[in-house]
């Protein structure tokens, strides 16, 4: 055996962008926000997860949003029961303050883990947790809120508006340790009015790291946008997935349709 | 003696292992974790997981005794991710570090011209022909799986089974005959790492017949 040969033309080859569906979880449940008011309940995390998976999923999220506000962490026994279950990355956030909460969410079962508030707070913790874990299990969360002089990064669950400018907080973000960014659009958030693709440019455009980009997701198009448009690495999405509104073989059959590299759904190749 | 190969999975300190004890359970083998050297004594096959950085994770092999234990043991090994990288000679990251010293060759920093980490589910393309002894794992690699890391090994392409494309050809797995290396993850990889897992599996038990 030996030689590295040329690969032929039909195996040219691109790093597949990603479809991600969000878990919001609260209490062990899965709800999910219209800007984060109005819950409604969608279900089990790990069934839920499962299916995704089954359905092609390149990764999930779950998201504690009940961490933040009510000072309690994300309950490790429910990342627990979805690694056992699904073998595709998985991401958790939600109240994350310290390098003991990614140490446990990783032994939980976690790949990844997002911190919003509380790196934006304190800075260091990201490189604290990058040096333990590794870049590639760091995740910063940028909520971002439109406002007359910008994007800005907004904390606690929305709650709370920041002075920061969301590009020179992720770049910041990636230069303390975060190994992705995961990139909400609150004012597109829940809405199914498309993701918003000029902040995802202009953050995909800036840093060195793979871009999420979240909010907003109404349809198949909104993808493609967030891919071609807005250059993103992986798209997120929750209430069109929950709520059947887009099944993800359907939407990888479009995206596949429309040039976008995707991880084939099983049998196809 | 017949039955199911049993199989060990290093436990040497931090990272998600409940998702490959997990998949391992899924595809019903017989596995369970080393802490110990003595732990590697009567497995048909070691997996050495390994997330996050080499320095920390070769100070804990070290530590307890494990690192000379892998070297010294004559059961298939299957690296994965971290754990293919350490079994080559040299890695660099932020120091420079000694790894196990399986494969010949050494660990660098993926090119500055791509995105870092390499994140996602890549294709992964065999480079050589099959080989009979293990063409069950090697026919596994040729499919979508998923990849998480900034440094990537250089080494002779005697040792490379399989590649993927990323800003370049990228060694996906090695293999000296007995170890194997994967720079990807079986255990996040959906059906496609289940099935490299199985066919891992099935080589031990091959191994030991």
């Amino acid at each position: 055996m030996g030689v590295v040969t040329a690969q032929p033309e039909r195996t040219r080859l691109v790093l597949a962008r990603r479809i991600v569906p969000c878990l919001d979880v609260a209490h062990g449940r899965v709800v999910k926000g219209i800007r984060f008011v109005q819950l409604r309940d969608a279900g089990d995390p790990a069934e839920q997860a499962a299916r995704y998976a089954a359905d092609g999923a390149d990764e999930i999220v779950v998201l504690d949003i009940a961490a933040t506000p009510d000072d309690r962490s994300t309950s490790l026994a429910t990342i627990g029961e979805i690694a056992e279950r699904v073998f595709v990355p998985l991401t958790v956030g939600g109240g994350v303050r310290a390098v003991d909460d990614v140490i446990a969410l990783l032994r939980a079962g976690a790949d990844k883990v997002s911190i919003n508030t509380a790196a934006v707070r304190r800075p260091a913790l990201l490189a604290e947790a990058s040096r333990v874990v590794g870049c590639q299990a760091v995740v910063a969360a940028i909520d971002a809120v439109r406002t007359p002089t910008g994007q800005r990064v907004v904390v606690d669950g929305g709650r709370t508006m920041t002075e920061r400018s969301v590009v020179e907080w992720a770049v910041e973000a990636v230069e303390h340790g975060a190994g992705e960014i995961l990139l909400t659009a609150l004012d597109a958030d829940g809405t199914r009015d498309g993701y918003d693709i000029e902040l995802t440019r202009a953050i995909v455009d800036t840093v060195p790291v793979p871009v999420i980009a979240s909010g907003g997701a109404g349809g198949p198009a909104d993808f493609l946008a967030a891919f071609l448009d807005g250059g993103a690495d992986a798209a997120l999405a929750a209430s069109i997935f929950h709520f059947g509104h887009c099944s993800i073989p359907e939407l990888k059959t479009y995206l596949v349709a429309n040039g976008v590299p995707i991880r084939p759904s099983e049998g196809r190749q | 003696m017949t039955g199911a190969p049993r199989l060990v999975v290093v436990d040497y300190g931090a990272g998600n292992l409940r998702s490959l004890g997990g998949a391992l359970d899924r595809i019903d083998a017989n596995w369970r974790f080393a802490r110990e050297p003595s732990d590697l004594d009567a497995a048909d096959g070691i997996v050495l997981p390994g997330v996050g950085s080499a320095a920390p994770a070769m100070r804990v092999l070290r530590s307890r005794g494990l690192d000379r234990a892998i070297v010294g043991s004559h059961a298939p090994l299957l690296g994965i991710c971290l754990g293919m990288q350490i079994l080559c000679e040299r890695l660099t990251e932020d120091e420079p570090v000694t790894g196990l010293g399986i494969v010949p060759g050494s660990v660098e920093s993926l090119p500055d011209t791509v995105k870092r980490p390499h994140m996602g589910w890549n294709r992964v393309i065999l480079t050589a022909p099959v080989r009979t002894e293990a063409r069950g794992i090697e026919r596994a690699l040729e499919d979508w799986f998923y990849f998480a890391h900034s440094y990537a090994v250089r080494c002779s392409s005697r040792h490379v089974v399989a590649t993927t494309s990323y800003g370049g050809m990228v060694p996906a797995t090695i293999t000296t005959g007995r170890a194997w290396g994967v720079q990807f993850h079986p255990e996040k990889s959906d059906r496609a790492g289940l099935a490299l897992l199985a066919a891992f599996r099935d080589f031990c038990r091959g191994a030991k017949a």
